[in-house]
This record gives C-alpha cells, sequence and structure tokens, in this order.
C-alpha cells in the first residue's frame, strides 16, 4: 500500500501548538439558601489550564501525563475546537481550533476511549461508511486504509457487529480504526488503552507505532498508562491543577529519572513521586503511608501475644 | 450538492436506527396512533349525528383530521432528539460528535430527518386517500392542484424544520437544568395541547382560539392537517408564512442559545 510523504519542512513544523494557554471554567456554587441560589446564583472560577506551552511537530507522539483533573481533557477539548481558551495562541495545523473550520476538522481525528464516535445500535461498517462521505475520502484509499488497520487489529470479523454488542477492547480498536480511516494529520488519544485488555493493547500500541512512523502523523496522547507512554511517545509533558510543568523528550525524561525503557514500574513510582512532590503532600502520604505500617505492625504484636 | 453528501450519512443512519429499532416501529405505527385513533373514533361518533357538520368539519373529515395530526404528531415529534441531546449533554458526549467537520446542530437536523422519514408515508398516503374520496375544492382546476401539492410539500418542511428547531431549544436547557425529564414531560403536554392533534383549534372556546390557531405547535400539526382537509390555498398560504416567521425566529434563538450553551458545557474528564 502506498503511504503519504511530507516534505522535511513541513514535518519539522509544529501541527499543534499552544502559547500561554488558559482556560477558565465557571462553576454554579451550591452554598447558601435555597432561593438564593435560584435568583441570585453564585459562581466559582476555577483554573483549568493555566498558561500551558505545548508544540507536536509531525512523527512525533507527545504523552500528555498527569493525575485526574489536571486538564488533560480540557486540553484535547480545546484542540478539537469544542472550548475556546480564555487567553493564549493555540493553533492546529495552523487553524484556530476555535474558529472549527472545515479544513481544519478534516484533518484532525480524536479518539476518547471512554465515549464512543460509532453509532452505537448499528454494525461498525455503517459507521465506517459514513466516515468516508462525511471527510470525503477517495472510496479507494478509504476501503484500503480500512482493511490494513481492521487486519493489524484483527476485527474484520466485527466490522458487520452492532457497536452495542462489542466488548470495549474490541470497540477501541473499531475506534481507532474509524479515526485513521480519513488519514488524520493530528491524532488526539484521550485515554485509549482504559479499561482494554493486556493484548489488545498491545494492538493499539502497534497501529499507533506504525502510523506514527509511515503517515507522520501528530499525536496528542493522554493515558494513565506507562507502558503507552513507553511504547508510543517520542515526547512527554507533565501536566498538574492546569500547569505544564515538564515537557521534554523520553529519553531525557528517562535520564532524569536515572531509568531504562525497560523499567514502566520504575517510571511508574517516579511519576507519582513527581506529582505528589508538587503537590505538596510528600510528607502527608509517607506520615500516613507509616501510620498504616505501624498500625499493621502493632496488629501483628498483639496476635502475636494472642499466640 | 457537497454539503448534502457530507450530511446525508446522518440522515441514512438516522433511518437505519429507526429501523433496527422495529419494536418501536411496531408500537408506533400500530399500537400507538391506532388506539389514539380509535378513541378518538369512539368520542366523535357519538356526538356526531349523519350528515352533520361542526365547525366545518364533516365525520369523514375529523377522523381524516385525527389519523392525519396523529401521524403528523409522530413526525414531527422531536421527543427522541430532546432525550438523545440531553443524554449527550449530561453524558458530555458532545465533543466527540464537534470533532468531526460537519456542524453539530447539522448532524442532528439530517439524523432528525432520517429518523422522521418513514413517519412521512402515511401522511402522503392518508392525503392522497382522502383526495380521492373527497376531491377538495384546490384539485379541480390544474393551477390550484400544483399549488396546493406544493402547499402540502411545504407544510411538511417548515414543520420538520419549525420541530426540529423546537427540540433543540428544549433539549439545550440541560445546559442550565439537571435533567431533561421536566421538559420532556411540558414538551409531551404541550404539543398533545396546543398542537391540536386532540380537537382541531376553531373546535375550542372563543376566548382562548387565538391561543390555539397561533401558537407554534399548531404550525406542524394542525394547519397542515387543517389545510389538506380543507384546502384553503388562501389561509393554507397564510399558515405557511406564520410557520415561516416561527421558523425563522426559532434558528435565531437556537444559534444565539447554541453559542451560549457551549459557553456553559464543560463535559467531563477521562
Amino acid at each position: 500500500m502506498e503511504e503519504r510523504t511530507m516534505p522535511a519542512e513541513q514535518a519539522s513544523a509544529a501541527m499543534v501548538e499552544l502559547a500561554a494557554v488558559s482556560r477558565v471554567y465557571r462553576s454554579r456554587r451550591h452554598s447558601g439558601s435555597t432561593w438564593r441560589q435560584l435568583f441570585r446564583p453564585e459562581y466559582d472560577e476555577y483554573l483549568a489550564l493555566d498558561h500551558v506551552n505545548l508544540r507536536i511537530q509531525a512523527g512525533q507522539c507527545l504523552g500528555l501525563v498527569g493525575p485526574n483533573g489536571a486538564g488533560k481533557s480540557t486540553l484535547v477539548k480545546l484542540l478539537t475546537g469544542l472550548l475556546q481558551p480564555t487567553s493564549g495562541h493555540l493553533s492546529v495545523l495552523g487553524y484556530a481550533p476555535g474558529k472549527r473550520s472545515v479544513a481544519m476538522l478534516n484533518q484532525i481525528a480524536a479518539v476518547f476511549g471512554h465515549k464512543t464516535s460509532l453509532w452505537w445500535d448499528l454494525p461498525v461498517r455503517h459507521s465506517l461508511e459514513a466516515m468516508q462521505k462525511i471527510y470525503q475520502v477517495d472510496p479507494h484509499i478509504f476501503a484500503a486504509d480500512v482493511a490494513q488497520f481492521s487486519q493489524l487489529l484483527r476485527i474484520n470479523h466485527l466490522l458487520d457487529r452492532p457497536v452495542r454488542q462489542l466488548s470495549l477492547g474490541e470497540r477501541i480498536k473499531c475506534e481507532l480504526v474509524l479515526a485513521l480511516s480519513h488519514q488524520p494529520r493530528v491524532l488526539l488519544l484521550d485515554e485509549p488503552t482504559i479499561g482494554v485488555d493486556m493484548e489488545s493493547k498491545q494492538q493499539l500500541r502497534q497501529l499507533i507505532n506504525h502510523v506514527l512512523q509511515t503517515r507522520k502523523v501528530a499525536i496528542l496522547l493522554t493515558s494513565h498508562d506507562v507502558n503507552d507512554l513507553l511504547a508510543c511517545c517520542s515526547h512527554i509533558a507533565l501536566i498538574q491543577s492546569g500547569q505544564v510543568f515538564h515537557q521534554s523528550t523520553l529519553e531525557s525524561l528517562l535520564e532524569q529519572y536515572d531509568l531504562s525503557r525497560d523499567n514502566s514500574r520504575g517510571l511508574e513510582d517516579r511519576l507519582i513521586e513527581t506529582f505528589r512532590a508538587r503537590r505538596g503532600d510528600a510528607e502527608e502520604e509517607i506520615e500516613f503511608g507509616s501510620a498504616v505500617l505501624a498500625g499493621g505492625a502493632d496488629d501483628e504484636e498483639d496476635e502475636d501475644e494472642d499466640d | 450538492m457537497k454539503m448534502i453528501e457530507r450530511h446525508s450519512p446522518y440522515m441514512r443512519n438516522g433511518l437505519r436506527l429507526l429501523l433496527v429499532d422495529r419494536g418501536v416501529l411496531f408500537v408506533d405505527f400500530f399500537i400507538a396512533t391506532g388506539v389514539a385513533f380509535f378513541i378518538q373514533f369512539l368520542v366523535w361518533t357519538t356526538i356526531y349525528r349523519d350528515d352533520q357538520e361542526i365547525h366545518g368539519f364533516s365525520f369523514n373529515e375529523l377522523m381524516f383530521y385525527c389519523a392525519l395530526t396523529i401521524f403528523l404528531s409522530r413526525l414531527n415529534n422531536c421527543y427522541d432528539l430532546i432525550e438523545e441531546m440531553a443524554q449527550e449533554i449530561i453524558d458530555g458526549h458532545l465533543e466527540v460528535l464537534m470533532a468531526r467537520p460537519t456542524h453539530y446542530l447539522a448532524q442532528k437536523f439530517f439524523a432528525y430527518l432520517g429518523g422522521g422519514a418513514l413517519y412521512v408515508v402515511p401522511v402522503i398516503a392518508l392525503s392522497l386517500f382522502f383526495c380521492v374520496q373527497h376531491t377538495p375544492a384546490a384539485l379541480t382546476s390544474p393551477s390550484t392542484a400544483i399549488a396546493y401539492l406544493l402547499i402540502v410539500l411545504a407544510f411538511l418542511f417548515i414543520g420538520t424544520v419549525l420541530s426540529f428547531c423546537i427540540g433543540m431549544i428544549l433539549a439545550m436547557t440541560t445546559c442550565w437544568l439537571m435533567q431533561a425529564d421536566f421538559v420532556l414531560a411540558c414538551l409531551t403536554t404541550v404539543v398533545a395541547f396546543l398542537g391540536g392533534a386532540i380537537i382541531p383549534p376553531s373546535f375550542w372556546p372563543e376566548f382562548i382560539r387565538p391561543l390555539m390557531e397561533y401558537n407554534p405547535f399548531q404550525y406542524f400539526v394542525a394547519a397542515p392537517a387543517t389545510f389538506i382537509i380543507q384546502g384553503d390555498i388562501q389561509a393554507g398560504l397564510t399558515a405557511l408564512g406564520g410557520a415561516t416567521l416561527y421558523t425563522l425566529a426559532m434558528l435565531v434563538i437556537m444559534r444565539l442559545m447554541w453559542r451560549r450553551a457551549l459557553n456553559t458545557y464543560s463535559g467531563g474528564g477521562g
């Protein structure tokens, strides 16, 4: 199959760029009297993203790592143009996502692990057919791509099955094929391996790597699984409380932590430590940990005494 | 043309979803409509005598009116639309649909068209049956016959757009309300009452008639049914003008609300 190639200068240009992007959410305050809440509601402001700077080039996979509520999904929503930034500048393929131009949306794809893009009650094939028309892809290229990706993920036998009858892993694989079927240049993957079995995870990672290498797609991957990061990402950004406080290549992060590429457990531990330290509760956690240990030790002693 | 091609999958899949849910289709076509019509038939049989006319409707005409309004209510039923969109807002599902190169409102409109496509068949069949049986005055000359046909088609289209806009406006309130249950309960009652599916607007007492004749809901239920039966071109055009004005106003409101709804929408994270 013929793979797309890209000029060198285009490949080095940033496909996704965020410069000092902030996003504030307003949420209704549920305190005070009910009547006051009803007629004079008050709002709290919450800074979901705080002056975020990011850059992803063609052929790069940036892993965005952070605890729950760090702002990862908000960032993905900003990149699809669903939300507007409160301040700062962001561009996807040179377009402002907030304007939601067809030209931009035609070239991006998003997979949300916990949300489906497929028509729930229809066979997968009907969703794929719909994508070919929606994205106006050449039918031959589309058919070849779907066949190739389906073969890589071994989902050929699932295409005529209604989505509602698929397991989570099967559905996610179909989601990824659907997302890649229109040859996007930017791929946003929001926790694509969440709840997926080990073998399926491996297949998904292989396909992500395949499109990275052969199509020079720019990928933003958010995941809580360090194996996803180690298998797919060339770059890592750490985000917490809306702030991206570290951005480097995966290699330099591993070097900084003094870890080898096959030490996923070590990377997970170091990442947890880093987030804890930044949250400022490292001491507290240690004390909590020792309290548990102390309690456990006491219990054991008690049992020993009883014996 | 390209725009239609891009959006046609939503329409096609909307229709496929309707066909997949054969249980709902059976209930809609036979039980829900059949029972409603049978009750109307029983009630009006006891009221009408021989060739009596009440408010311009003979018994036969009123039965056609009842059947037409039942199917028009189903054709322009935005209940599912509200329920689906409300769920998408609550589940934080909008980003998935909005990552596509087609506008969310257009996706919903074409899916709504596809989802209702089958319900236009009984409306057209009933209209043809009525015309063959009663031959409305408008069908006596070719020019008025063409006008009659065009007005019926225009009513069907405008009615669909109007009901869609009302449905979307109500669905968007989920961005401010917690659940859509209240909105759905209101809608069912309001459409049944104001739409004119229970009895024609002209049957209501004088003091309430302006509300029954000029509310937006009757323009996609009672007005087309009345026009098909009475065939009054002048009255049909006037009603069509009213429906168009309401549609334009609803389109503007829908656009404004959509912007505000998106500002309010935050969805959920992973």
